[in-house]
């Protein structure tokens, strides 16, 4: 699913499943964001991989959700 | 307050300061207009901090950049090109205006490219370069 997303995301790299912990949390695009510190397009952007957070934004997001960064976030290259 | 009242709020304000704007204008009172400006971007200041969200983010700022460098190297080229081509003009055709417009441009071309020097020099430093 992951290899998939990266072929869609045109070999962005970094991929993420944050929609689904988003989805599980019950949380909005617009709560998370909130969480987070960003807006809400910042967070769209993510979950479609047109858009690679920043360390520091990663980190916040795996906190919100309580899981490790790499369970959240993944590199194929 | 939401977004979108901050939006309309925001309008207003721009409304309320062009009125002030042009009203100064009109009645050629230099001071109005300043004073108009000043009140505007104090009550959007103040409008701003009671909106409790996110404006600007990583992602905003690295698309301005992004925007901001792109900006950069076309307006310099352009008015480097359109300089060189003021200059040549003037020259051929023994119009001292058109040349000197060319000169000026060009200075603002190299005014240009000193501050983005400068400014790369200072945030290069600032995250670790030498």
């Amino acid at each position: 699913m992951q290899y998939l997303f990266a072929i869609l995301t045109k070999n962005m790299g970094v991929t993420n499943n944050i929609k689904n912990y988003r989805n599980n949390a019950r949380l909005t695009q617009e709560e998370l964001a909130d969480k987070a510190g960003v807006t809400r397009q910042t967070i769209i952007a993510i979950e479609k991989g047109k858009y690679i957070p920043s360390l520091e934004l990663a980190f916040k997001i795996a906190k919100i959700f309580k899981v490790k960064i790499e369970k959240m976030f993944d590199y194929n290259k | 307050m939401t977004y979108t009242s901050f939006k309309k709020i925001r309008l207003l304000i721009i409304f309320l300061i062009a009125i002030i704007v042009a009203t100064a204008v009109s009645i050629n009172n230099f001071y109005l207009a300043i004073s108009g400006i000043a009140i505007g971007i104090m009550f959007n200041l103040l409008v701003r901090s009671k909106l409790r969200k996110t404006l600007v983010d990583e992602r905003v700022l690295s698309i301005s950049g992004k925007a901001a460098r792109m900006t950069y190297i076309i307006t310099t080229l352009l008015l480097a090109a359109c300089s060189l081509f003021l200059i040549f003009s003037g020259r051929q055709n023994q119009e001292v205006v058109i040349e000197t417009m060319g000169i000026i441009f060009s200075y603002i071309a190299m005014l240009n490219i000193a501050i983005y020097a400068i400014s790369f020099r200072y945030f290069n430093k600032k995250h670790g370069g030498d």
